[in-house]
């Protein structure tokens, strides 16, 4: 069966529903206007009130390691470099969005049962201990009232396993008295080294996953979503902090290559239900909320 | 749940082409054919953006852009057999798997170039199971005579096993009619290939 000849039949009928939209669109807004008649000030959007913090914490401790990647190699046990796996205890190759959700998970939320998996660091061979994983869920635009949550399905690739060299690496790398683009020399005796990366949180608005894992995401610009990936997400950011045995860094290897290969994948397991209200709660309602959908400060 | 876009008016053609993709979307698995257990495959769908690789599945463009690598890289380890071997058998042996491989990476790029994957290898740098890195190149190199069959049999058996389970995965998992021919003929070359691997091991 051809693709080609299925869609230039079903084009046809998809252009009038495309047309119909904008109508849509600009009734709604004439609605809106006339509702808010009076006011001079409510199309204020760009001003959301101040709120030091626009966040929840998904916090989870690793439970497994294989060498499968269920984003980039779907079905395939084995075909991956090593990963190590927080969140759902079964994210293994053959894992797709709709066996994760409704599962056990190893982070403090119970009803994120999620995938997020990154490469395996080693000392000398020796897996690096990670001490609880905190993946933020954040505001990436300037209006965090604005921030949808992850749709049902919903993969994603964050950062660059290609990444050529420290100077081009997207996150940072810290401990105690250190903070850079590499791994430092050494750390302090009980100082974990962290490494952080943040995601683009601007969706397509359509694609749950693309051929390349990244680009139904774009960054924001200038606080606001792009015209062409027009739906802000939550900003993913890990925090990832590894025990090491000594102070030293040598002998550390990602098994993915160098410091810089860092990159993490998030599969949306997440009881659709749950997260519609951590990002209302804690994200839209300008809070600071813990592993657990709380804030003390602002209940 | 639902998450509806924010409608803004002058995105037409972009709202187009994401309705392009979502029937695309909407198609693949009439046009696919992949059976396979509903709870276990992968959505192959997901993956699709262009009519270009219209007919494959993440399993399927993940299979070949491995075993691309996967092939190339044993033949490496399969080229110094005959100069740090004395024994005929294992001359032989590899002989007959390298001129396999050679032929399944005509194929495999032949696919890879039909669906329009990037002749990139993803796996550049990563140690992973089946696969032989620079690093068993190098104590390869450095063994002769008995210490070097003993290694190459390893290396040659890890390296089989992991690509019948590969091939099998591919069977179950795959979506591209094509692509799963090519993984069931590899699938038993490498059920041939550990036949033999098991009688050069038997005699000392």
């Amino acid at each position: 069966m051809s693709l080609r000849s299925l869609l230039s039949r079903a084009v046809p009928g998809g252009r009038r529903r495309v047309v119909a939209r904008p109508l849509t669109a600009v009734f709604l807004s004439v609605v809106v206007i006339a509702a808010v008649g009076g006011n001079g000030t409510a199309f204020a959007a760009d001003d959301p009130p101040f709120a030091q913090y626009q966040e929840a914490h998904a916090n989870c401790d690793v439970n497994h390691r294989l060498s499968d990647d269920p984003i980039v190699f779907p079905g395939l046990p084995g075909a991956s470099h090593n990963h190590t796996f927080i969140g759902n205890p079964t994210t293994n190759a053959n894992s797709t969005p709709q066996s994760l959700v409704g599962g056990a998970t190893s982070c403090q939320d119970t009803l994120d049962a999620s995938g997020y998996w990154f490469p395996t660091l080693s000392q000398n061979g020796a897996p690096v201990p990670n001490s609880i994983v905190t993946v933020y869920y954040k505001a990436g635009v300037k209006d965090y009232r604005t921030v949808k949550p992850f749709p049902a399905g919903f993969k994603l690739l964050v950062g660059d396993v290609k990444t050529p060299d420290a100077a081009h690496f997207g996150g940072s790398w810290s401990c105690t008295g250190y903070k850079g683009n590499d791994w430092p020399a050494s750390c302090p005796s009980g100082s974990s080294l962290v490494v952080r990366l943040k995601a683009p949180s601007c969706w397509d608005g359509v694609h749950l996953d693309v051929p390349d894992h990244k680009s139904h995401m774009a960054w924001p610009v200038s606080g606001v979503c792009p015209a062409d990936h027009p739906v802000p997400l939550p900003m993913l950011e890990i925090k990832l902090p590894y025990k090491l045995a000594g102070t030293s860094t040598a002998g550390l290897a990602y098994s993915s290559g160098a410091s810089y290969s860092f990159h993490y994948d998030f599969m949306n397991g997440w009881n659709a239900a749950r997260q519609a209200y951590v990002v209302a709660y804690c994200i839209n309602g300008g809070r600071q909320c813990n592993g657990y959908g709380e804030d003390p400060k602002k209940p | 749940m639902t998450v509806v876009p924010p409608r803004r008016p002058g995105t037409g053609p972009a709202r187009l082409s994401a309705l392009l993709a979502g029937l695309l979307l909407a198609l693949v698995p009439a046009a696919g054919c992949a059976p396979g257990p509903a709870t276990e495959s992968p959505a192959p769908a997901l993956v699709v953006s262009t009519p270009a690789t219209a007919t494959l599945g993440g399993t399927d463009a993940a299979w070949i852009q491995l075993m691309i690598p996967m092939n190339e890289q044993v033949l490496k380890a399969l080229d110094l057999v005959p100069g740090q071997t004395t024994d005929e058998r294992i001359r032989d042996l590899a002989g007959r798997i390298a001129a396999g491989r050679r032929a399944e990476l005509d194929d495999l790029r032949r696919l890879r170039g039909s669906a329009g994957l990037p002749a990139v290898n993803q796996h550049e740098g990563h140690e992973l199971p089946g696969m032989v890195i620079p690093a068993d190149l190098v104590v390869l190199r450095s063994l002769r005579a008995a210490a070097f069959d003993r290694a190459v049999r390893d290396t040659l058996r890890e390296h089989v096993e992991q690509g019948a389970r590969l091939a099998d995965a591919e069977q179950t998992n795959g979506a591209d009619p094509e692509t799963r021919r090519l993984a069931e003929r590899m699938r038993q070359t490498r059920v041939t290939e550990l036949g033999w691997l098991r009688r050069t091991t038997a005699t000392p």
